[in-house]
């Protein structure tokens, strides 16, 4: 199939100029070098502009409650591990309401994709600081002054809290983050892919980022260099920083079958 | 453009059917880009850009299927069975000098109050930016048939970007006596009012 073939025929509603098209293209690239088949792919998200992008995709997708992507996300592909299941939202949806879901996902490692659209922004209810909010930013009235709070930072949090691919894209490269969601799907684990995704109507000072975004295929497989470069990192690198495929779960010797189930579980 | 780039990928350039390949994906794309730009302006009320970006995409898929029908003509394909395959590539595989096709319409450079003006700049920018990709190409390749090619795109791309600073020129001079229509920017999200 091409890539626009990937496109179901709902128009998105995002505003012109929004970084999530770039990420709706990106995925349909990324299908049509995997070769995707579409009944075998779920998009699961939460809620907020991002969330919206199941629809917008010829495949499964599940549009459930705020910050509860990766918990359906998990849970499906318990289920049917036969199935290629990508879990998607944004900055506020997966950093603050979803954020204890995000620690356990990356230290669980079920073999899903959670792709994050970070604008910094709550953009659905009109421009709010969210978690990756630069501790500066006044253009809220809810937060005059800025957040005054250090942004969250998610790689960083990802890796330690024992995600095993970690890699960040930009919604002005949409080649270059469809050879990252390419790269994210083949991996055997949690993988999550950080996107800054623009916001040109609550922060349209984001489109400078085209000048500020620099490639940094770091792609490492030691969790103490990827440490190191993360700490180090300015929040606008893009690449693949870690990779490190360890066991998934759940492991073999579980199963969905209810039947062997309670057979574990017999005194 | 780097000229880094243009010697990193030069070898590339000298394959005709790459060449095409390149040149196909570089018109689709912008089509498909304006398409999507189009068809977001409609459901943000925008019926004048709507018409505007559907109009430019439309230049840019006749592009593209000229380009299949000269390949097709030369018993080269896209299709399965319709003569010798042209080299498909993934989208990051492609030699683009930026991120993106030189004839994108970057997202950026977009907002939902953008003027017609506005529009018509960007366009012109990135016909240009086609042209100059294909002069680059034209300069540096050694295989004459891709020399000829470039050069013959190149001057397509200039035709067009004359088309629309033409059109651009009637509308800044419509601008001059309307009244000024600059962004609040004390409110980033204003309704859009069409007149």
């Amino acid at each position: 199939m091409k890539a626009k073939e990937y496109k179901s025929g709902i128009k998105p509603i995002w505003c012109p100029g929004c970084g999530h098209f770039a990420v709706l293209n990106a995925i349909t690239k990324a299908f049509a070098a995997l070769e995707q088949a579409p009944e075998n792919a779920v998009l699961v998200s939460g809620i907020g502009c991002s969330s919206r992008l199941p629809a917008y995709i010829n495949s499964y997708g599940f549009h459930g409650v705020h910050g509860r992507a990766l918990p359906v996300a998990a849970g499906l592909k318990v289920a049917r591990p036969d199935l290629n299941v990508i879990a998607m939202g944004g900055d506020g949806d997966g950093f603050s309401i979803g954020g204890n879901h995000f620690l356990h996902a990356c230290r669980r490692n079920v073999n899903i994709v959670y792709v994050v659209m970070d604008n910094e922004v709550y953009g659905m209810t009109k421009g709010q600081a969210s978690p990756t909010t630069p501790e500066n930013w006044e253009h809220s009235k809810l937060t005059p002054h800025g957040p005054e709070v250090r942004p969250f930072q998610p790689c960083a949090i990802a890796l330690a809290a024992g995600a095993s691919f970690i890699a960040r894209g930009y919604s002005g490269d949409p080649n270059g983050l469809a050879r990252i969601l390419f790269e994210a799907v083949e991996h055997p684990g949690f993988a999550f892919v950080h996107v800054l995704s623009q916001c040109p109507t609550f922060c349209p000072e984001q489109v400078q980022w085209k000048q500020s975004v620099h490639l940094e295929d770091v792609s490492t497989n030691d969790p103490v260099q990827a440490a190191a470069f993360l700490h180090a990192d300015d929040g606008l690198a893009k690449g693949i920083f870690y990779q490190n495929p360890r066991p998934i779960w759940p492991v073999e010797h579980h199963t969905t079958q209810p039947v062997n189930l309670r057979k574990g579980f017999e005194i | 453009m780097s000229a880094a780039f243009y010697d990193d990928s030069s070898s590339l350039y000298e394959n005709k059917g790459v060449f095409l390949a390149h040149s196909i994906a570089l018109e689709q794309e912008a089509a498909d880009r304006l398409h999507e730009l189009a068809e977001t302006m409609a459901v943000h009320n925008n019926r004048v850009l709507y018409q505007l970006l559907m109009e430019l995409a439309a230049y840019s898929e006749t592009h593209a299927a000229n380009i299949r029908e000269f390949a097709r003509a030369e018993g080269r394909s896209t299709l399965a069975g319709q003569g010798e395959p042209l080299p498909r590539f993934k989208a990051w595989e492609y030699f683009w000098p930026d991120d993106e096709s030189p004839e994108i319409f970057h997202n950026g450079r977009v907002h939902y109050l953008m003027s017609v003006e506005d529009a018509l700049l960007t366009a012109l920018e990135v016909e240009q930016s086609a042209e100059s990709f294909y002069r680059n190409i034209a300069k540096c390749t050694a295989n004459p048939e891709v020399k000829t090619l470039a050069e013959q795109f190149a001057e397509e791309e200039q035709e067009h970007a004359l088309a629309i600073s033409t059109r651009l020129s009637i509308v800044k001079d419509a601008a001059k006596n309307a009244p000024s229509k600059a962004l609040d920017q004390t409110d980033f999200d204003p309704p859009h009012m069409p007149e």
